[in-house]
């Protein structure tokens, strides 16, 4: 069910840059056209973002003109492939914009919640995530994600730490900090 | 046995990769890292087994090095007791029958000599690439005008009455690049006695055998009777630069062989005459210099080649060779060879129609383990390199950086010569051997840095990672206003995380911490702006505001020493700021230690002290993070483009705290 979520998600619109690669590692980014959409060959989690450089292209869609537009307020230049020295570190790639945790396995001493346990009424006060993600991924940014307060994900319900409760009003401050209770 | 102090706790039931000792983190307030200290991380470099033996397979097909890759495990993980020396893998051997490719002898596009040099100098221990090379050819015909067998290298050696100049250096220059492709150059110091002060010096200048100038080199027979190889004109052209002046036995006090590559391009040797790179030097003829010769001479030397490195004091110099400078070379020539190889390959296919196998010349390195806590990626090479006596932090290659404030395990490369990567092994197994594992910080036990030797294998690149693998307790949860979280509510946030996914953005630690100028300090992408915008004056201020700024002070700065540095350097007084540097303990490894060293050089150079001053990977950082934070930024746009026009399915907040000026650092724009 979530995957069919996932491949629903409009966030791929025509223009969007793909991963093409396949399970054997092949494949470049590629522009995705309609015929790839209707074809539902790529999910969301192929959809790639670039990090601007002079070797990368932007979507062929409103993202790009949103690149170019900001690039160019933004005043930057990140010269050429023939620059060499320096600048070559300027070349720019590429970055799939979801991600997911892989073999997560959360426990609290030696109860294992997940996988596996997970059900009952006890209250658990600490607990240990366990969990691969693939190289460039932040494990900050996972946790931020695991801690804040959703619509729907889980049923509504928050995890927070309980010494965060008094601070609650400058959550615009940290990248990580924890949403809070509404 | 390792007096480690860290608890170990055990792997789950879960089928997950084995996982290496973990500590238990501190209580967390909140998920911010507050206080470095209180911030601990687990991470490993994950590198598949399979990822690890289809390189190996796919490039140099030594059993030896898969079995014990396969015997070691998927994760970087630190065993609990170090390796020995004698449980250390033997260096690979070269095969000679690995060299031919049995299957398809048509491959092979290299000569007799050069395979026989490769195998001859694998067998000195001064080179370690391991080659598969494709099936021998058949041997050249006889005829009466095969060349003779190649004279001797000679020494010449030469006093340097006065030092070298740019018009000496380059006379020399011409006469080395137009009829010696090699030299084995000996500089010598001496010291002199101490009643007159004076220093005296030497340089020995050692051309290698006819036999490896190269296919290229310019055909010396009708400029000399000899067969080209005519040391006479050197030392002729040598001594007119240098006369000799004294001719006293000194003592030496370092002597310290340097290898110039000048070009890439030579032949090789025949097979029975192994090439003597190094000779010893004849007693050297000395010339009394002035207190000033050894530092001019070192600037002198170091114009000869990058791969000479020259330390000085006010009486001694100490010159070293650089471990790289022959694996460097040989790179050059092996990427030569490949180029040929795959021009000759894609000849064959288009004639023949068969398919080539890709050939592979791979130097081989030393793999480790490393283990670090509370080190930053950068002064964890710089302490190895300490460590190891490495010329240069650039010998080591890891798949990707880890963070700083974790205990952290990933594999890492360390690159060199044969007999150089064997030696450094030893030499860690032995410091490991004595009390566990020896912390490369010294007696710290905040911080640590561990290596433990595992094999040899191809160089590691960023592309070798597959994943990261992390374990991290968080304490005192609460749930709405119930103090504890039920599983049922973990089991959903589980799945959410496993199958929904999350938006990948980068994480503060990418660009530093959020917040503005004032109280984040100069964070890195705010550094790469500015360069991308070519403002390097503002670059170099950034980088001089600090950066590990929270509540308005610096984390690392115990007793006010960095803010006594910051405030001298914003009064202008750049030597003063660099003074108050020096005092600073580990400072030399730092940012501004290499920037305020090209500006005390160079006033106002500001381009220079951004390119030159920094390391070039810790310049990319500057410019990755910024390519970071656009991303955030975008990526925030993007997320918010869809959200605004459909129910997501994934978590949606407020559009307030989804926008990347809200999450990340972009509040002092």
């Amino acid at each position: 069910m979530c995957m069919a979520q996932m491949t629903r998600w409009p966030g791929l619109v025509a223009g969007d840059i793909v991963n093409s690669k396949d399970e054997s590692g092949e494949g470049s980014p590629i522009l995705c056209t309609q015929a790839y959409i209707d074809s539902k060959k790529f999910s969301a989690f192929n959809v790639l973002l670039p990090m601007p450089g002079f070797r990368t292209i932007y979507p062929d869609n409103d993202m790009g003109k949103w690149f170019e537009a900001f690039v160019e307020k933004e005043g930057v230049d990140f010269g050429s492939a023939s620059g060499g020295g320096y600048l070559s570190g300027n070349k720019g790639s590429y970055r799939q914009i979801l991600e997911r945790a892989h073999s997560l396995c959360i426990e609290s001493g030696s109860d294992v919640l997940f996988p596996g346990g997970g059900e009952g009424d006890t209250l658990y006060h600490q607990l240990t995530f366990q969990f691969t993600l693939s190289s460039g991924s932040f494990a900050t940014m996972f946790l931020r994600e695991a801690f804040r307060k959703q619509e729907g994900g889980w049923g509504g319900v928050e995890i927070k730490q309980a010494k965060k409760r008094s601070r609650e009003d400058d959550d615009e401050t940290v990248a990580s900090k924890i949403v809070k209770v509404e | 046995m390792a007096s480690r102090p860290l608890s170990t706790i055990g792997v789950t039931a879960f089928a997950s990769p084995p996982v290496s000792p973990c500590f238990s983190t501190p209580p967390i307030d909140g998920l911010l890292k507050k206080d470095p200290e209180d911030f601990v991380v687990t991470e490993h470099a994950t590198l598949t087994v399979a990822s690890l033996v289809s390189s190996i397979q796919n490039d140099i097909k030594l059993p030896t090095i898969r079995s014990s890759i396969a015997d070691f495990g998927a994760l970087a993980c630190l065993p609990s007791r170090p390796t020995t020396i004698s449980e250390l893998p033997p260096f690979p051997e070269i095969d000679n029958s690995m060299l031919y490719s049995e299957e398809n002898p048509s491959e092979f596009a290299f000569t007799t000599e050069e395979v026989a040099t490769l195998t001859a100098l694998n067998d000195q221990g001064s080179a370690n690439l391991l080659c598969y090379l494709g099936a021998p050819p058949p041997p050249p015909p006889i005829t009466p005008d095969s060349p003779a067998p190649p004279a001797p290298p000679l020494t010449i050696s030469f006093a340097a009455a006065r030092l070298p100049n740019k018009n000496d250096r380059q006379t020399l220059m011409e006469i080395v690049k137009e009829r010696y492709l090699f030299l084995l150059v000996h500089s010598e110091m001496v010291k002199a006695d101490s009643s007159t002060a004076a220093t005296s010096c030497a340089l020995h200048l050692t051309p290698l055998p006819k036999a490896i100038t190269g296919p290229d080199a310019p055909d010396l027979s009708n400029r000399s009777a000899s067969s080209g190889f005519n040391p006479a004109h050197l030392y002729t052209a040598l001594s007119n630069l240098y006369s000799p002046a004294t001719t006293s036995v000194p003592t030496h006090e370092t002597l310290t062989s340097l290898f110039l590559l000048l070009s890439p391009k030579f032949a090789l040797p025949p097979l029975d005459a192994k090439p003597s790179y190094v000779q010893q030097p004849p007693a050297p003829l000395t010339v009394s210099l002035s207190n000033q010769a050894p530092k001019q001479l070192a600037k002198s030397v170091e114009k000869l080649g990058k791969s000479v490195r020259c330390r000085f004091t006010s009486t001694s110099i100490k010159v070293s060779l650089d471990h790289n400078a022959f694996t460097k070379g040989w790179e050059k020539w092996i990427t030569r060879l490949r180029r040929r190889k795959a021009t000759t390959a894609t000849a064959s296919t288009t004639s023949s129609g068969a398919s080539a196998t890709p050939t592979n010349l791979t130097p081989l390195c030393l793999l480790l383990v490393l283990e670090k806590r509370n080190i930053e990626h950068h002064n964890a090479r710089k302490t190895i390199s300490s460590f190891l006596s490495l010329p240069a932090d650039d010998n080591q290659s890891t798949a990707g950086m880890k963070d700083t404030k974790a205990l952290t395990t990933q594999y890492i490369t360390i690159s060199g010569h044969r007999q150089f990567l064997i030696d450094t092994a030893n030499k860690i197994a032995s410091a490991n051997s004595v009390n566990g594992y020896r912390n490369m910080c010294g007696n710290d036990t905040k911080h640590h840095v561990y290596l433990n030797p595992v094999s040899y294998r191809p160089v590691l690149s960023i592309g070798d990672l597959t994943g990261n693998n992390f374990k991290i307790t968080m304490r005192d949860l609460t749930q709405g206003s119930t103090h504890g979280v039920t599983a049922s509510a973990i089991t959903s946030l589980a799945t959410r995380l496993c199958d929904h996914g999350y938006v990948n953005y980068y994480g503060e630690q990418r660009m530093g911490d959020a917040g503005t100028l004032e109280t984040s300090g100069g964070a890195s992408h705010r550094i790469g702006r500015e360069i991308l915008r070519g403002k390097f004056a503002e670059a170099v201020d950034l980088i001089m505001h600090g950066r590990k700024i929270i509540t308005g002070v610096e984390v690392r700065d115990k007793d006010d020493s960095w803010s006594r540095m910051r405030s001298c350097y914003r009064s202008g007084d750049i030597r003063g700021a660099f003074r108050y540097l020096q005092e600073i303990r580990h400072a030399k490894n730092s940012v501004e230690f290499g920037v305020l060293s090209h500006l005390l050089n160079k006033a106002a150079d500001y381009e220079g002290a951004v390119k030159t001053g920094l390391q070039f990977t810790q310049y990319n950082v500057y410019i990755r993070a910024y390519q970071s934070w656009l991303w955030n930024v975008a990526v925030g746009e993007k997320v918010r483009a869809v959200a605004t026009r459909v129910e997501f399915a994934l978590s949606r907040p407020p559009r307030a705290r989804l926008s990347p000026r809200a999450l990340l650092c972009s509040r002092s724009l």
